[in-house]
Parts: structure tokens; C-alpha cells; sequence
């Protein structure tokens, strides 16, 4: 398991769930930001692990959960909100990369039962999402480079081929 | 490939010369270049840009210039659709596919 480092608590303070804060001195709330790369390996275990809790009877059909993927604790998810898909490995310890890291990847962690907060959270996706950016200026690009006209598949090839390059 | 010819030339960090940039894709840099002022696609594909995993560290030289590489095989590869298929207007999956075996071929 990831290493619990009580001193990075601060740092992800502004990336809490504000409707249902964490006290600070919960140990669900102490994550090992500051060494993100360092535990990569533990985290992909924890991630592993992870998949394969089990859906709670409570937590079944009636509090809106349509059929979620995956449950997680509230401390991996806070995780998974810090994760960025790309740059994992570059992760500074900084707060300013984990605001930028939270803004981006937050949207796509989708949470429910944020009431209580001790009960396992609603992931919908555990894999990294690939954010297309600049459609517009790919889809011009391509425009003035070539004459091609390029649609939304073409921009996600153009992506997947680009990436390992 | 940079990193190998860095290690190869007992260098600490891999510098502009080590990046195997032919000529060609120079010229494709520099087209980018040219051809990007008002599209703005440069400072996206900046962020794009995988962090390699390297044993050695990039000098700031080489950092800087990894982004625009990429932006000239952006251009290359817009540009091998148009030899493909002169005519094509949509590039079709079987082009797509075509392009990355010649990409893989040369990179």
C-alpha cells in the first residue's frame, strides 16, 4: 500500500469534496501526494485492488447510482481526482499542479452519496480519459496543410498515433 | 534514440544534436512554423507532448525543441495523406492506416 504522509494533508485540502469535508485528521484524508511518482507502482496495486470491491447492498438502485462500474473509497478517490492520465510520473510537489491536475481530471470522476462520506464513492471510469483538445485548430490545420477535412475520428486517430511518437 | 546517442557520446545530458531530426522533418518544422501563426494548434500540441522516459536529463535546448518536432511530423503527416490520394478530400480509415505503416517504417 501507498505510504501515508500525514504532511501532505494541506495540500489537497482545496480538492475535497466541499459538501462533505474530510476532517484533517482523518487518516482516509492523509495521501502521498508528495511522492507521486516515487509510488507509482503501489498506486497502480491499490488501483488493482480496488476493482474489485464489492457493490454494497445499501448503496444499490436507490440513491441514484445507475449501475456504477466501480466503488471506491473516498481516499482513492481523492487520489484518482489528482491523477492525471499523461504526466503520472512528472508530478511536482507543488499545490499548483495538483489544482491545475484536479480542475482537469475532476469532471470526469463521477461521484455520488457525497452525504456520507465514509461509504465507498460511485467511479464510473477508472481508466484515464483521453481529453481531445483543439478540434477546431486540428480540424484547420488539416484544412490549410492538405485541403483534408477531418471529423471527430480522425482527430482521435490523429491523437493515438501521435501520442507514442 | 537521443538518449542512446547521449549515452553513446558519453554525454550527461542529451543535447540538439542528439535528436535524430533529418532534414526533412526540419523543413516541416519550420512550414509548421510558418503556417501555424494564425491557427494557434503549436500551444496545444505543446501540451500534448508525452514526457519521455529518459535515464538521462534533456538540456533546455533539446526540451524546447521536442515540441516543435512533433509539430512537424503533425505537418508530415497531414501532407502524406495528400501523396497517398492526391484526390481525397476525407481521409478514409484504410489511409489512416496507410500512414501509420509509413510513419512506422521512417520513425
Amino acid at each position: 500500500m501507498a505510504r501515508v504522509v500525514a504532511s501532505s494533508c494541506s495540500r489537497l485540502m482545496p480538492f475535497c469534496d466541499s459538501r462533505a469535508p474530510f476532517p484533517a485528521h482523518s487518516p482516509q484524508f492523509r495521501l502521498p501526494v508528495h511522492q507521486v511518482g516515487e509510488h507509482l507502482g503501489e498506486r497502480d496495486e491499490e488501483l488493482r485492488v480496488s476493482r474489485h470491491e464489492r457493490l454494497p447492498a445499501d448503496l444499490s438502485g436507490e440513491n441514484g447510482l445507475n449501475n456504477p462500474k466501480y466503488f471506491v473509497s473516498r481516499k482513492l478517490h481523492t487520489l484518482l481526482r489528482c491523477l492525471t492520465y499523461q504526466r503520472l510520473s512528472n508530478i511536482q510537489a507543488s499545490a499548483v499542479p495538483f489544482e491545475r491536475l484536479a480542475a482537469r481530471t475532476a469532471p470526469f470522476w463521477r461521484t455520488t452519496n457525497a452525504e456520507h462520506p465514509y461509504t465507498p464513492l460511485a467511479v464510473h471510469n477508472l481508466k484515464p480519459y483521453n481529453h481531445v483538445q483543439g478540434t477546431h485548430q486540428i480540424e484547420r490545420f488539416f484544412r490549410v496543410a492538405a485541403g483534408l477535412d477531418v471529423g471527430k475520428e480522425d482527430i482521435k486517430r490523429y491523437y493515438e498515433f501521435g501520442d507514442p511518437k | 534514440m537521443a538518449q542512446r546517442t547521449a549515452r553513446a557520446n558519453e554525454r550527461v545530458r542529451a543535447e540538439v544534436c542528439d535528436l535524430p531530426l533529418t532534414k526533412g522533418q526540419q523543413e516541416s518544422v519550420h512550414a509548421f512554423e510558418a503556417m501555424d501563426i494564425d491557427i494557434g494548434l503549436e500551444r496545444i500540441l505543446d501540451k500534448t507532448v508525452p514526457e519521455p522516459q529518459i535515464d538521462r536529463p534533456y538540456g533546455d535546448e533539446t526540451e524546447a525543441l521536442l515540441p516543435a518536432s512533433t509539430d512537424g511530423l503533425s505537418l508530415a503527416r497531414a501532407r502524406t495523406f495528400k501523396i497517398i490520394d492526391p484526390e481525397t478530400k476525407h481521409p478514409a480509415t484504410e489511409q489512416w492506416e496507410c500512414a501509420f505503416r509509413v510513419f512506422d517504417l521512417l520513425l
